[in-house]
């Protein structure tokens, strides 16, 4: 790749503190900072947000295990799996306790997350019509603020 | 949890260390939680504003992720699911708390302050300048600069994860960075 514009450089800035772009597409990425004082001064940008990031609390991993630890659900197959084995032998040697511990069982609720997985990922989120993200216009960077406002308000209308 | 706890299983992808989780594996699940702690505190704190609150937050979105691993079907990564999940603990909670975005800029700038000894004032840091400048952007923008930036994920994984198209999540981005350059630069 040659030639790369404002608008596809200024995509991939921040992706080369990642996992990409590589080869070809990174060359180019680097060849036009050489050129254009704009994009360096957004890739100077991106390195003093890079600088300040965000750490995680030291103490919030164990926070979080023991929180889980606290509520966890017995879903997991060792306590299910001895749940049943003493149902069975319920079964087989007191027939009517069987019944009266059915009565009593609570219902098994499945944990509530705040979400469900996306279905349909690639459907769903990225729609083939969608110019923005194929690159094919408009070119974002000669953009105004309002013009971009404007912009989001017609995709989120 | 240990902090080599991550380090024993280095090589093990998400969806691994999410089966193994989903069949008891402690440990993994402990992996799973080191492994995207930072992210998932990083999208709290960006939403909330508070760091008190992030802490919640990012509990509630690891507990409730954790829970709901069973219900995981992997049509996106678990790293997306698990920030859906995030950003959307901390939408509740900021609902819920009565600590919202007003007072973010001033907990920023608390949050970082450094004195400046030769003139004897209190001078915000580079640190708080960034924290407020990021916080005074609207939450969408915020996000979207903080998952292209931070995290280096695809526009398509920040429109899952803030809830909008992979478009407007773009948009959003240089809409963020345009705005920055001006608090910033």
């Amino acid at each position: 790749m040659s030639g790369m514009d404002c608008d596809a450089a200024r995509d991939l800035l921040p992706l080369l503190a990642h996992d990409g772009p590589t080869g070809p597409e990174r060359a180019a990425v680097e060849a036009h900072l050489r050129t254009c004082a704009e994009c360096r001064a957004e890739a100077d940008l991106l390195g003093l947000l890079r600088r300040h990031a965000v750490k995680a609390p030291p103490d919030l991993a164990a926070r979080v295990l023991s929180a889980y630890g606290a509520r966890a659900r017995p879903w997991r197959p060792a306590a299910r799996h001895y749940a049943l084995a003493a149902a069975t032998a319920g079964v087989l040697l007191l027939g009517s306790l069987v019944l009266r511990e059915n009565a009593l069982r609570p219902p098994v609720t499945a944990p509530d997350a705040d979400v469900e997985p996306p279905a349909g990922l690639l459907q769903a989120y990225w729609p083939e019509d969608d110019a923005l993200v194929a690159g094919i216009a408009p070119s974002l960077h000669e953009l105004s603020v309002d013009e971009l406002e404007l912009l989001l308000a017609e995709l989120d209308s | 949890m240990p902090p080599d706890t991550a380090a024993a299983l280095p090589a093990v992808d998400d969806a691994l260390l999410v089966a193994r989780a989903r069949a008891g594996e402690r440990q993994a699940l402990a992996v799973l939680v080191s492994r995207h702690l930072d992210e998932v505190y990083d999208v709290a704190l960006r939403v909330l504003g508070d760091e008190e609150l992030a802490r919640d937050a990012a509990q509630d979105a690891f507990v409730n992720a954790l829970r709901a691993l069973h219900r995981f079907r992997g049509e996106a990564s678990f790293r997306t699911w698990l920030l859906r999940i995030a950003v959307n603990a901390a939408r509740t909670l900021a609902r819920r708390s009565i600590r919202r975005r007003e007072v973010v800029l001033d907990a920023a700038a608390n949050m970082t302050a450094e004195t400046d000894l030769a003139a004897g004032i209190v001078l915000p840091s580079q640190a708080a300048r960034v924290a407020a400048a990021l916080a005074s952007l609207p939450e969408k923008q915020r996000l979207a600069v903080t998952l292209r930036v931070y995290q280096g994920l695809a526009y398509e994984e920040i429109g899952v994860i803030a809830g909008c198209s992979a478009g407007a999540a773009r948009v959003n981005y240089h809409l963020g960075i345009k705005r920055l350059r001006e608090l910033l630069t």
